[in-house]
């Protein structure tokens, strides 16, 4: 496997959303309050798009050119917290790695290239928002070394 | 917590189809936890052929339904070693219930009706099966009294 990582483009649109559609469908597995809705890839492919558009946002794709495949995923927004210091944080929104591809630090070397990437965007720090019941999630960014920095409460209407 | 208007009952002809989605939802599922899970690249032609045969003779293939439509499903087998002074044991391969019916206990009366018709055919104990990273699995069979028995561990020939 030789890995490259490098920008989304719009040439990789199908290829990303799909990815995006799985780690949603993955988080309704975990948690019925995470229900996708019923044109998931539909929205899928909006998201990558609008996001393609952000300039707040930066979304890296791993692929494996052995293979000619993509193995995975990152995108990440750079967010202004105006009343922190430091005041722009990089929040990964969405990592995905294809199940085949997993155990081979695609992932970490997804967050490495965001990481530079956020840093040259001057922010100060990184953080990742997931479902609480996403243990795969819950245990790559532990590993990574990541720390709990605020937590999300909800209470169904 | 239980659901009224959900029925138990065993798995059909009428059922191969809808059960055949069902199945491939939770190998999809399942890959997500380890790539040595990774589903076969046509799982939703196979899974037909799965069911087709399941529904043929199984040990035990349970389906839940709800208004007619099925939501969700178990499937096991009764393992015999002579060796044991409780030589059988019914072993529950697959359980999955659709994200959108989740949290009104169908998984629970699924094992429940399991339970009951494993007993009947004269095995001890019944265990259950999944991957050892599907945390929300280890803790739904915790609270109903199921504990840790054998650890499978796996590596790459």
């Amino acid at each position: 496997m030789h890995l490259e990582v490098r920008r989304v483009e719009e040439r990789d649109l199908e290829v990303v959303a799909d990815m995006i559609a799985r780690l949603k469908v993955l988080n309704e597995e975990l948690d019925p309050h995470f229900r996708v809705v019923e044109d998931l890839e539909e929205q899928a492919r909006r998201y990558v798009k609008e996001s393609l558009r952000n300039e707040n946002v930066v979304m890296l794709v791993a692929y494996d050119s052995d293979a000619g495949e993509a193995a995975g995923v990152i995108r990440v927004e750079i967010v202004d917290r105006v009343f922190y210091k430091p005041r722009l944080k990089a929040v990964i929104t969405d990592i995905y790695v294809k199940p085949k591809y997993r155990r081979r630090r695609v992932a970490a070397t997804l967050l490495e290239k965001a990481k530079e990437e956020a840093k040259r965007r001057g922010a100060g720090i990184i953080t990742a928002v997931y479902p609480a019941n996403n243990v795969i999630a819950e245990m790559f960014y532990e590993k990574e070394g990541f720390k709990t920095l605020q937590v999300e409460k909800y209470l169904p209407l | 917590m239980y659901e009224p208007g959900v029925t138990i009952r065993r798995a059909t002809q009428a059922d191969v189809e809808s059960l055949a989605k069902l199945i491939a939802r939770f190998y999809l599922f399942n890959e997500e936890f380890d790539p040595a899970m990774e589903a076969a690249s046509d799982i939703k032609e196979k899974a037909l052929e799965v069911a087709r045969a399941r529904v043929e003779g199984s040990d035990l293939l349970l389906v839940a339904t709800y208004e007619g439509r099925v939501i969700g499903y178990v499937y096991g087998v009764v393992a015999e070693n002579p060796l044991l002074a409780r030589r059988k044991i019914g072993v529950l391969r697959e359980l999955y219930v659709i994200p959108e019916e989740r949290g009104r206990g169908v998984a629970t009366m699924l094992i429940e009706y399991a339970m009951r018709e494993l007993s009947a055919k004269g095995v001890h104990y019944v265990a259950v099966e999944f991957p050892a990273r599907n945390i929300v699995a280890k803790k739904f069979y915790e609270k109903l009294g199921f504990r840790e028995y054998t650890s499978i561990y796996l590596k790459e020939v």
